[in-house]
């Protein structure tokens, strides 16, 4: 039995799964034995085992197929969603760390004004990068499928020549990283509520909202904040409108206006004593509250008005290129 | 003649298309490893010894191959034979192959009239 066989067998199967090993080696082994043959000498093992190659590829050819933290099937999905992670990421904590900046109470330098948003943007970018890694690499190891399954010809048809019904890349991700700001003031407004009030240098800060009766409200907030996230999101990654895409786009929106309806007009979320120092009654408060909501709900419906004609307009892009005759 | 690599390539990667057909069709009696690896060199099918180990192995864990260890020599020896399933792949691959050859020769011999 020789040494540099059993070196070369384990090197071998050090690359392979456990229950592979066992088998791997014993027949490794054998194969190798014979292929020595009589001549046992050191030197004609070495020259059989040079003509085995290195272990590492060998394992290679035993695994049958290549490793990949991620495979090339999955990897521009994972470039796309990166470029975006990180685009979102980056814009949503220079905005935060501003913000939080301009209301700091401590005397900051310049430098340190400058410093501080680069080393939370350089940090926020690399746990992106980590997590959406992370992710994608965890689905390579499950094989999951990111690929989409079928292409039809047909797909080319609903593409137009000039494209007429594109979503502005940029408006979508102005949206997520809207709605990611909105989701960090709510997270706040969840758990440090009494922030919102009236300051006053004479007396106690008088908050809008009775906590209580206004936390379980914002769960439902949440909700419709990342249902709308993810809305954007989508709108991104199709980057043009279909009427799929808009009667979902559009109900989203809806349910977000109206669920913001709902909750500012459950009147009971309101501190009392708040109301009697501005607009000094409730009945005012609430003319305030139904006029906003209806100008919001306005706002809205106009907004869905104007993708609605984008997606469904009559003419068609030809039509549109075609320079009239006159 | 100095060796084309983008020739050696290529023919490199013709051999290996064929390569599974020529170990399948050595099976139909048992094999180790070495002595199968000898038995394709005499015919003129050299294969690599770090290729040919594991294609074995591949192909018994597709249930093509079954195996058996023969521990009554002086080395202990794994023996592959062809599976009833391998038997039948055998025979479309065969075919499939045959088909193949003719289409291409057909292609080839166009050229040689021109």
């Amino acid at each position: 039995m020789s040494d540099l066989i059993d070196r070369y067998v384990a090197e071998t199967i050090r690359h392979l799964s456990a229950a592979d090993r066992p088998e791997v080696s014993r027949e490794l082994e054998a194969n190798i034995q014979d292929m020595v043959g009589n001549d046992d000498s050191e030197e004609h093992i070495e020259q059989v085992l040079l003509e085995m190659g290195s272990p590492s590829v060998l394992a290679k050819q035993y695994r049958g197929k290549a490793r990949y933290l991620i495979g090339p099937e999955t990897f521009d999905f994972y470039w796309m969603v990166l470029k975006l992670v990180c685009l979102v990421v980056g814009i949503v904590t220079v905005v935060i760390t501003l913000i939080s900046l301009f209301f700091s109470e401590t005397q900051m330098s310049l430098g340190m004004m400058i410093a501080k948003p680069l080393g939370s943007l350089f940090s926020a970018l690399t746990s992106a990068f980590l997590w959406v890694t992370i992710t994608f690499a965890i689905m390579d190891y499950y094989q999951v499928n990111t690929v989409a399954e079928s292409w039809d010809a047909k797909a080319l048809h609903s593409l137009e020549k000039a494209p007429t019904r594109v979503i502005k890349k940029s408006d979508s991700i102005a949206d997520m990283v809207g709605l990611s700001v909105f989701f960090l003031l709510l997270v706040v407004l969840f758990s440090r509520p009494e922030l919102v009030a009236i300051y006053r240098k004479e007396a106690a800060a008088v908050p809008l909202f009775i906590p209580s009766a206004l936390k379980p409200y914002i769960i439902g907030w949440f909700a419709t904040t990342i249902l709308s996230f993810i809305v954007s999101a989508l709108k991104w990654f199709k980057g043009r409108w279909t009427p799929s895409l808009f009667i979902l786009s559009a109900s989203v929106d809806l349910l977000g206006i109206v669920y913001f309806i709902f909750v500012a007009t459950r009147w009971h979320i309101y501190n009392p004593s708040f109301l009697q120092i501005f607009p000094s009654s409730m009945t005012r408060w609430q003319i305030i509250v139904k006029a906003a909501s209806v100008a919001l709900l306005i706002l809205t419906l106009i907004g869905n008005g104007d993708d609605a004609y984008t997606v469904f307009r009559r003419t068609r892009p030809d039509e549109a290129d075609s320079v009239p005759q006159r | 003649m100095k060796e084309d690599p983008i020739l050696t390539t290529m023919i490199t990667e013709l051999k290996r298309g064929n390569l599974t057909l020529c170990v399948l069709s050595q099976l139909r009696r048992p094999q180790y490893g070495y002595s199968l690896l000898q038995l394709l060199a005499d015919k003129q099918i050299p294969i690599e010894a770090n290729t040919l180990y594991p294609l074995l192995r591949r192909l018994e864990s597709q249930e093509l191959l079954s195996s058996t260890w023969d521990t009554n020599e002086a080395r202990p020896r794994k023996f592959y034979v062809l599976s009833e399933k391998g038997t039948a792949l055998l025979i479309e691959l065969g075919k499939a192959w045959q088909e193949q050859y003719q289409r291409v020769g057909a292609l080839l011999a166009e050229e040689d009239h021109e």
